[in-house]
């Protein structure tokens, strides 16, 4: 009997051919995205678990609260908080710090720049890192010991374990090979270099950051070196640690400079949203549009086996009247459900392998697919393909194995539930492609306002060199032709990373940014001042106690001192309370503070940083001492010639580093790299939803004309034209189009808007775009059931009637 | 008005070449009323599509109306059906997914007739052949008989000049198949042409002319006196 069965499956599928394609190529396509989204997921949610004890390890990282802003997160913190740890707390077992500075590395004739890990000898007791060759427990205990990877050995000595051979550091150096660990997971790891040197060097970061500490004491600003780690005793409760470090943190510096560490689980650090800001809705929205997809295709799917099955009603009948009960029917369907299932989840776990490096790639993520090696990953895949398999065939098997044998015979067709349950499927599945072609729309827009509306400032053609601001170099550069100005300022004016937690006259706490800039690197981004002057060569403010001058500041700093208007500001002294205040940053910097000086001009609110970040109230002052980047704005021409008579002047600097440059737009665009990877892995989703929406279409459009020849032929026969024909098909699916976008229309606006709202400067919805994507959802529809339908409808009458 | 000429019609498929009809002649005057007879599948379906301007001959003439209509475009063939065919099947042909009204409505349509004109000529035909009650419900839910007589209403509304009946009684107990007939003979009666696919003798005899096909050619005419 069952071969009877199984004979009725083959022949229908090969009948069945375009159906059968469409289905189980949709369905693989389907599977295929949320595989790859889940395997990218798991990558993601499982950083560092490959370090034994990772459940037991953090990261303490430094968190600043500036007044009035959430607070900021560096990875890093003060170098002499390690000791105090493991001092003051017993539930903290082991505490190691880990710092890293770019190197040069030589052996022989092969040199490059590397960066390297110092650390602190017991760094593998906390992270016992997977060891190829030496004994990790010792192999940071002698002051020039250094521990390579695998290609790190294999590129400076061509064999995998060269213990006690010499590599030269900085060309001065010399570090001996004292252990080989294994490659660490590409992108799976904060520790992705995967050298580490012995902290114990008098060279090294760590020795350099002690003696700083020693030098300037620690209560003057927070200098931070190095990331400290520390595992935890078992039995500890970690909200109660949290709080006790707190507490020692808030002991240690004055009240002016808020800030505490935040303990971070070795796995969880990649995720925080205060060190990686949108990762973890990244994860969110990568895991939603998987579903989504996996959702269009299993639509795909169920309405082509239901549109498929409906057509074998008779067969339903002749095998009732034949004395089949209903049971054996509906195993005969999902049986062949599954078969499909089956055969499209084979072609999707082939594509995913397939395209699995290239999703790595663009997605900077170190997702694997070693099923060998984790058998659960395909007992999931078998789970959910049953899964699909059983709610496509549900249908079929529970609603088809159900009709009367009579009904059938009788040939009345099959208008039953089925339609309906269709065509609600069919418009679920345009609002799934509505709502994705909308989301791409907005997330572009969102891109292209993050990198250059946002901005407000002119980057183009301009040239940042990492220096100090040494006045001949800048003449000299002043000189080269090509060159139209070249300006000074302090990091901030890229980052925004230093502020005060100052107070307002009236006591009122408040965060301001604080950028050390000559004024004349205003006019040359393009910023104009929207009241008072800015003398470029006057005299120019400084942060220093000993001068009283002059400031810009920003117009967010204008509402924010209170003043009635940024014209009302002008000459006024900045009305921050008097006395020392307290300047916090993050890099190793003079602290302490006086601003007493008077407003020359105010700006409008502009930001190099990040989008996602509101633009703090910002006093621009110059000075000499702080400077650290040097803008240089080039004329269009002869780019190359430029940079190369630049290159040339580096050296009098007398600097031993090479020059560091880079171009301001490659650096936002690298700042926006992940709205950018969004943006484009949004529109290759939007694109398979699409694919899939036209293939459900497609599927759907031959099956219903189908189902509607008779209907057809009837038209004809009272004098219907083709024309009538046709837009009477394709009008039946633009129905669900339109209806579909009523649900997509509000469902993706409340996404979206809540999406909009992580960034503090973003675009607005527009309705245009709405109508814009149901507009193409239409073009796609009509493009794909056009052809079919204008087959049928061309189809001589005689030929529908006789179907009966 | 109908005229005929050496038609024939092939249908070709890989195998075989079928000769549905062959050098059929046949002319057919103003308000005749005929009954064609004939075995199964002789091509009485055929001559009757050929006829209706649903399909078109392998070779030969036919004039419809006046107009030389073999070889002519698919288009010109809709346009000159449109308003001058009625229909009338074996199996109804009534569309499942519309009511009575709506499915006798299809015959206006295309006729560019307004709305309040095609509500009123609907409830006309559906009174005329007796189910004006059930005009709201699915044809699934009438009877066979009912059904049919909705497919008349749909031939009828329109007025044509001529109506084609395939076995129109086929499906239909006597009592309906009586119905059936009466109706038709009422519309020839009229003045419509009315040619008529039938199997039983009885109801050849309310025709005027009875045509016998036999392997796809006429073989007797007969005619009654009138
Ligand atoms: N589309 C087609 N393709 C091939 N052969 C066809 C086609 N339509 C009809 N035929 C053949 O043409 C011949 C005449 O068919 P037709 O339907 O006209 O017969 P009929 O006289 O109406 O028979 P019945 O009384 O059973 O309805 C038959 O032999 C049939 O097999
Ligand atoms: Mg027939």
């Amino acid at each position: 009997m069952w071969r009877n069965y199984f004979m009725a499956t083959v022949r229908n599928m090969a009948r069945n051919r375009l159906y059968s394609g469409i289905g189980i190529f949709g369905l693989a396509v389907g599977l295929c995205a949320a595989l790859l989204t889940g395997l990218v997921i798991r990558s993601e949610l499982t950083r560092d678990r490959f370090i034994p004890g990772y459940e037991r390890t953090y990261v303490a990282a430094a968190a600043l609260l500036p007044h009035g802003h959430p607070p900021v997160y560096m990875m890093e913190s003060p170098s002499f908080f390690a000791g105090l740890l493991r001092l003051k707390f017993s539930d903290i077992g082991a505490v190691t710090r880990i710092a890293a500075e770019p190197v040069r590395l030589r052996h022989g004739e092969i040199e490059a720049r590397e960066v390297l890990y110092w650390a602190d000898p017991n760094a593998f007791e906390l992270l016992p890192l997977p060891t190829l060759a030496g004994d990790l427990q010792t192999a940071l205990r002698r002051p020039d010991a250094i521990v390579l990877n695998r290609s790190m050995a294999r590129k400076y000595f061509g064999r995998d374990a060269p213990l006690g051979e010499t590599l030269l550091l900085d060309g001065l150096h010399p570090a001996t090979v004292t252990a080989v660990i294994e490659d660490l997971p590409i992108n799976g790891t904060q520790f992705e270099t995967g050298i580490f040197a012995s902290g114990l060097a008098a060279y090294s970061n760590l020795v350099r950051c002690d003696r700083q500490v020693e030098q300037k004491g620690t209560k003057k600003g927070i200098s931070l070196c190095g990331r400290t780690y520390l595992r935890v005793a078992p039995h500890a409760r970690l909200s109660d640690l949290q709080r006790r470090v707190t507490a020692l943190v808030a002991s240690v510096y004055p009240p002016d400079i808020p800030g505490t560490l935040q303990l971070i689980r070795l796995d969880e650090v990649h995720r925080f949203a205060g060190l990686y800001p949108g990762n973890q809705s990244r994860l969110a929205v990568t895991g939603a549009i998987g579903a989504l997809i996996l959702l269009a295709a299993c639509i795909v799917f169920i309405n082509l086996s239901t549109a498929r099955a409906a057509r074998r009603a008779l067969e339903v009948g002749v095998r009732k009247a034949c004395g089949a009960n209903r049971a054996t029917l509906a195993v005969q369907f999902l049986g062949e459900s599954l078969l499909y299932v089956a055969l499209a989840t084979v072609i999707a776990v082939s594509l995913a392998e397939l395209s699995l490096p290239y999703v790595n790639a663009f997605l900077n993520t170190g997702a694997v697919f070693d099923y060998w090696r984790q058998p659960t990953i395909l007992l999931w895949i078998v789970v959910g393909a049953v899964a699909v398999g059983i709610l496509a065939g549900a249908y079929p098997a529970f609603v088809l194995s159900a009709f009367r044998p009579r009904d059938v015979l009788k040939g009345s067709t099959l208008r039953s539930g089925g339609t309906a349950a269709r065509s609600a499927l069919v418009v679920l599945q345009c609002s799934i492609l509505i709502g994705l072609i909308i989301a791409a729309g907005v997330v572009y827009q969102q891109r292209i306002f993050a990198t250059r509306d946002a901005l407000r400032v002119d980057a183009d053609r301009m040239l940042i060199i990492r220096s100090s601001c040494d006045a001949p170099f800048k003449n000299a550069l002043r000189a080269v032709p090509g060159v139209r100005g070249v300006y000074c300022s302090s990091e901030a004016w890229l980052n925004g990373m230093t502020f005060c937690n100052c107070r307002l006259k009236d006591g009122t706490p408040l965060a301001v940014d604080m950028t050390g800039v000559e004024f004349g690197l205003f006019d040359l981004y393009g910023i104009k001042p929207v009241a008072g002057q800015i003398v470029a060569a006057g005299t120019s403010g400084d942060f220093l106690p000993e001068h009283r001058s002059r400031f810009v500041i920003n117009e967010t700093a204008v509402r924010r001192f209170g003043f009635a208007s940024p014209a009302h500001a002008i000459g006024q002294v900045i009305p921050l309370a008097d006395g020392p205040t307290q300047l916090a940053e993050f890099s190793a910097a003079p602290a302490g503070s006086t601003i007493t000086g008077e407003i020359a001009a105010v700006v409008p609110d502009f930001s190099i940083n990040a989008v996602e970040e509101k633009i703090r109230p910002t006093i621009y002052g110059g000075s000499s001492r702080r400077d650290e980047l040097i803008s240089v704005k080039l004329s269009g021409r002869d780019i190359p010639e430029i940079l190369a008579a630049i290159d040339r002047l580096w050296p009098a600097t007398g600097s031993k580093e090479p020059i560091n440059r880079f171009f301001l737009d490659d650096y936002l665009q690298n700042l926006y790299l992940s709205v950018l990877r969004e943006a484009q892995a949004l529109g290759v989703f939007a694109v398979l939803g699409m694919l899939l929406a036209s293939l459900g279409l497609l599927g759907l459009s031959a099956a219903t004309a189908e189902r509607r020849t008779k209907e057809i032929g009837i038209r004809k026969a009272m004098g219907a034209e083709t024309s009538d024909i046709l837009r009477m098909l394709l009008w039946q699916f633009t129905r669900p189009v339109l209806l579909a976008s009523l649900l997509a229309w509000p469902l993706s606006g409340f996404i979206l808007s809540r999406w909009l709202n992580g960034f503090a400067y973003h675009v607005t919805l527009q309705p245009w775009l709405f109508l814009a994507a149901t507009l193409q959802a239409l073009l796609i529809t009509l493009v794909t059931v056009s052809g079919h339908a204008w087959h049928v409808a061309r189809a001589k009458p005689v030929l529908a009637l006789r179907y009966e | 008005m109908l005229k005929l000429e050496q038609i024939s019609k092939t249908y070709r498929t890989p195998d075989v070449e079928t000769r549905a009809l062959d050098a059929v002649s046949l002319d057919v005057a103003a308000g005749e009323f005929v009954a064609i007879m004939g075995p199964s599948g002789c091509g009485k379906s055929t001559l009757l599509n050929i006829l209706g301007l649903l399909d078109s001959p392998s070779s030969g003439r036919y004039e419809f109306f006046g107009e030389q209509v073999a070889g002519a475009s698919e288009r010109r063939l809709t346009a000159l059906r449109r308003g001058a065919v009625g229909f009338i099947f074996q199996s109804f042909n009534l569309i499942d997914d519309l009511s009575v009204a709506e499915n006798v409505e299809v015959a206006l349509i295309y006729r560019g007739a307004s709305s309040a004109e095609r509500k009123r000529r609907v409830a006309e035909a559906l009174e005329r052949v007796n189910v004006a009650h059930r005009a709201r419900h699915l044809p699934q839910q009438l009877s066979g008989g009912q059904q049919q007589r909705v497919a008349i209403a749909r031939a009828l509304v329109a007025n044509p000049k001529l109506i084609l009946a395939d076995e129109p009684t086929g499906n239909l107990d006597t009592a309906n198949g009586d119905d059936v007939m009466s109706l038709l003979t009422g519309v020839s009666r009229a003045g419509t042409t009315v040619i008529m696919v039938t199997h039983s003798l009885a109801y050849a005899a309310c025709a005027q002319r009875t045509v016998k096909l036999l392997d796809g050619s006429v073989v007797a005419e007969t005619r009654l006196a009138a």
